[in-house]
């Protein structure tokens, strides 16, 4: 300093440039702001700010990495990532300043002009503020240089200061984030609580309930305030499945998960059937402090399950309780249903059965390719001639016996997949009934053949002789018999005629029975016939003292058309 | 070209005459007081398919004269069309091709010259030369003075790429009269405070003790316009802050700005010192032209400095012109009497000076 006016310079200078430092917490307007009056003061053709990586700890090794923060002007700037050797650390050493070798010195080379003088000052243990002067430039007078290092070192306090603010202030917004993302993340949660359709219950060690969600009301009917602080297995267990809840509750406190079914009581009286996932609750370090339980209403399921299980029970009664043997088969013939009298039928239980070839089970071996040929044909194409009809076929016992059955079998279609149903009966019993009917028929048909041609024999064996023995009365009537023997005659032709009417009369009870009687029609004389009657009935009663007379209206036709022995043997039969 | 009384025609032909290629481009420099259809202009030269640029000033200078009238036309070679800055905070720069020499026009009552030149450092830095001035009228009020083939722009500026080598000197020739003075409260171009009060009342009780008029807000620019600022730069003239007015609060209101905390001082001028300022701008320019070939002297001399030098200012310009023709026969003289001067140290930022003179010696190209 060679005079006042120097001094007072350099003061000037010092001020200018100290008021430049810190004018901002960023750390690129507090370094872009000092570079500018620095530049300007200084009369610099480039300036720029190099720093380490900001320390992310006190034992942080140094690095050698350096970015440039800020450089002016940026035309300039080549590179903005560097890394400085040992060397030159040791040549900095603890001092504050150095002028670089512009030929060895290259780490952070830019673009500039051959005359340009590159200084290097120290920012502490933050990095270093390169400065470009021409080589002619007062700046390089050491002294002056020099002078500056008080306020290099304010600059690094301000860099330091802007790089903890920024730090800082990195670090409550990335607090206030992780805040703002942790109360988004609580709400998310609460709202997720709230609306899903489990019912939530979180209890503590105790199996005190400490926390349910709206749910819960809905499937419990008790509010918060009525859950809370209560024993869930008290308040909602029925007193039968209380032990078994409380064994469960104790398995959550082992670490335990697990997932069951269970009737809750409904402060309403009503059973809610639920399905249960139980967890372990734990604390943020992993500690177990409670249970967590989630609650599906699954009463409508149960509801339905017990409908379809009592269905099924009434028809699986149906199905052992049926006489006939009922046998479900898939589509390719293996059976899936066996019934109690499958069983007995067969010989075969349900258990040996299922699962295994009809045709190998019950049908003969003769007609196992036809049955399989049956199948493939109503897969091909739909049709079946022995589906939906009541058929007759032998089939095969356990025992290897061959017996008759009677049989109907459908076709089921469940989805994609088909079904035969066959209900089957054992006809061994009726068919040998029914062979017994038919010969006792037969046996019955040949005692008739046999009467009816007793009687056509008798019949002709009588007859011929009582027709000699009525010809012969008439001859005999006409060979001038006095009037008693003539009377004895004529009694005589009239028994004879009445034993062949008899005769013809064995013959037409014979045609009845046999359903071949047929009436006559032919014409004859009505008061012969009653005079005639008339005669047999008073010589019937001759010896009683009777007197038989006969009556006939004058409007009666004599001669009439009808038959004539039928109605003479229905007089005689008439009481 | 100087044209003293230009028409729309007259310029055209000068135009025409000096048949310009694809890679020329003409400058249109006028004095504020020429009376011309500027959008006819504009639109004929469009029509014309010719690349030009220009500003109009306080006043244009041609050889050892001054005008505030007429219009000087000059070629450039240059690559690339006139770059028309819009928004001078914000536009892109950093696209724009380089070239040799920069020649920039800049709306000089614009309160965002230093961000744009900043900005434009920062974009090229010093491996262009500068040169330009703050285009505008001597009324101190701010109107379109920019011309581009968009037409005559406020609050704008124009750069020209020239394919053409220019030494550069600047020097203003201020004395310093008092400092350090701290301008510890300032915004933009306005000191709020100076020493921690205020800013008038510092300024005035210094000005004082020196001039014969005390210096009041309505005298303020007569009296003021010899008494300038001088921000201090290291092994360089002192970049100079023109006081132009003085406000309501006693803020003092300067052409370009004035950082805060600056250190200052006040300067005076006297005519002797500026007028070797420029002789030694002009020698300076004889050093770093020697054995070259210049193609002519672009003079961007600001206009305070004719209304301090007054009737002297014809000899400022004198010796600028007597300097260069010991060394060179024939110096072709043009420029500007600008509202702020531009120019590049040569090593440094950009500057927008005041008060100064900028003398650039473009070489053949």
């Amino acid at each position: 300093m060679k005079d006042l006016t120097e001094i007072t310079k350099t003061i000037s200078l010092l001020y200018e440039l100290s008021l430049a430092v810190g004018t901002s917490l960023d750390t690129q307007e507090n370094c872009a702001h000092f570079l500018y009056i620095l530049m300007r003061r200084m009369n610099l053709a480039y300036a720029g700010v190099w720093l380490y990586p900001y320390p992310q700890n006190k034992d942080a090794k140094p690095s050698k990495q350096l970015k440039l923060v800020y450089g002016y002007p940026k035309f300039r700037i080549i590179q903005q990532d560097i890394s400085i050797d040992d060397s030159l650390k040791q040549r900095l050493g603890e001092k504050s300043f150095i002028v670089l070798n512009k030929d060895t010195d290259q780490f952070l080379k830019t673009d500039q002009n051959s005359d340009d003088q590159s200084i290097l000052y120290r920012l502490g243990d933050l990095g270093f503020l390169n400065i470009y002067a021409l080589s002619s430039s007062s700046l390089l007078d050491t002294v002056r240089l020099y002078s500056l290092k008080d306020v290099m070192s304010k600059f690094t306090h301000s860099v330091r200061a802007c790089l903890a603010y920024e730090k800082a202030h990195e670090e409550t917004n990335r607090r206030l984030e992780v805040q703002k993302s942790l109360e988004l993340s609580e709400e998310k949660y609460r709202s997720v609580v709230r609306n899903i359709a489990e019912g939530l219950l979180i209890t503590d060690l105790e199996g005190n309930i400490i926390f349910t969600n709206d749910r819960m009301f809905d499937l419990t009917g008790f509010n918060y305030e009525e859950l809370t602080g209560r024993k869930g297995y008290d308040l909602l267990v029925s007193p039968i499945h209380r032990s078994e809840v409380i064994e469960k509750h104790s398995q959550r406190l082992k670490g335990i998960s697990e997932q069951y079914e269970l009737p809750l009581k409904h402060k309403n009286g009503t059973t809610t059937w639920v399905s249960i996932r139980a967890n372990p609750y734990r604390d943020s370090e992993g500690n177990i402090i409670g249970s967590l339980v989630a609650f599906i209403n699954i009463t409508d399921k149960k509801i339905a399950e017990n409908k379809i299980r009592e269905s099924q029970k009434k028809l699986q009664l149906i199905l052992d309780t049926s006489l006939d043997a009922i046998i479900i088969v898939d589509s390719k013939s293996f059976v899936t249903d066996w019934n109690h009298n499958a069983e007995r039928i067969f010989g075969y239980t349900k258990a040996e059965a299922i699962s295994k070839p009809l045709s190998t089970l019950i049908i003969p071996p003769r007609m196992r390719s036809s049955h399989q040929e049956g199948m493939s044909h109503y897969m091909a194409t739909g049709e079946g001639s022995v589906l939906d009809q009541r058929i007759e076929l032998p089939a095969l016992r356990k025992s290897g016996e061959e017996f008759p059955v009677e049989l109907n079998i459908s076709p089921i279609r469940i989805g994609e997949d088909f079904f035969f149903s066959a209900f089957i009966r054992d006809i061994t019993k009726r068919k040998a009934n029914e062979n017994a009917l038919i010969q006792a028929k037969q046996a019955a048909e040949q005692s008739r053949q046999a009467e009816r041609q007793f009687l056509a024999h008798m019949s002709h064996e009588i007859r011929t002789p009582m027709n000699a023995v009525i010809g012969m009365t008439h001859l005999l009537m006409n060979s001038g018999l006095s009037d008693m023997q003539l009377e004895y005659a004529q009694a005589l032709k009239f028994s004879g005629d009445s034993l062949m009417s008899i005769i013809s009369d064995v013959l037409d009870l014979s045609k009845i029975e046999a359903g071949e009687f047929t009436l006559e029609r032919r014409p004859f004389s009505i008061q012969r016939l009653i005079h005639n009657l008339q005669r047999t009935y008073q010589f019937n009663m001759q010896d009683k003292n009777v007197s038989v007379t006969t009556e006939i209206d004058a409007e009666i036709k004599n001669q009439v058309i009808g038959d004539k022995t039928r109605l003479n043997h229905a007089s005689k039969f008439t009481e | 070209m100087y044209l003293a009384k230009p028409s729309i025609q007259t310029v055209i032909q000068t135009i025409q005459d000096l048949s310009p290629n694809p890679n020329e481009v003409i400058s249109l420099l006028w004095g504020e007081h020429t009376s011309i259809d500027f959008e006819l202009l504009v639109q004929q030269l469009n029509e014309l398919g010719v690349q030009f640029f220009g500003g109009i000033f306080p006043g244009i200078i041609h050889q050892n004269q001054n005008y505030t009238q007429g219009v000087i036309i000059q070629k450039y070679s240059s690559s690339s069309p006139p770059k028309i800055i819009t928004n001078l905070e914000n536009q892109d720069l950093s696209k724009m091709e380089q070239g040799k020499t920069a020649l920039v026009l800049v709306d000089g009552l614009s309160s965002d010259i230093a961000v744009f030149l900043s900005r434009l450092y920062n974009a090229w830095g010093n491996v262009v030369n500068y040169i330009g001035g703050g285009a505008g009228s001597l009324s101190l009020q701010q109107q379109p003075c920019i011309l581009t083939n968009k037409g005559l722009l406020e609050n704008a500026a124009v750069i020209c790429l020239i394919d053409q080598n220019i030494e550069l000197s600047v020097q203003h020739g201020w004395q310093r009269l008092q400092g350090p003075i701290i301008a510890n409260k300032t915004h933009k171009n306005v000191i709020y405070e100076l020493n921690w009060q205020n800013a008038f009342e510092v300024y005035k009780a210094i000005i004082d003790q020196d001039s014969a008029n005390s210096i009041q807000s309505d005298n303020f620019f007569q009296i003021a316009k010899g008494y300038p600022f001088g921000m201090e730069v290291e092994g360089a003239e002192a970049i100079v802050r023109d006081p132009i007015a003085v406000g309501e609060q006693g803020e003092l209101i300067c052409v370009g700005e004035i950082d805060n905390n600056a250190v200052l001082d006040i300067l005076k001028g006297k005519t002797q010192t500026l007028i070797d300022s420029a002789q030694q701008a002009a020698l300076d320019i004889k050093n770093l032209t020697t054995g070259q070939s210049t193609q002519h002297i672009f003079v961007v001399d600001c206009i305070s400095r004719t209304l301090f030098l007054q009737d002297d200012f014809g000899k400022e310009l004198d010796v600028i012109q007597q300097s260069l023709q010991q060394t060179n026969t024939a110096p072709k003289i043009i420029g500007i009497l600008s509202l702020g001067e531009i120019s590049s140290t040569g090593n440094g930022p950009i500057y927008f000076y005041n008060k100064t003179m900028v003398l650039g010696a473009f070489s053949e190209s």
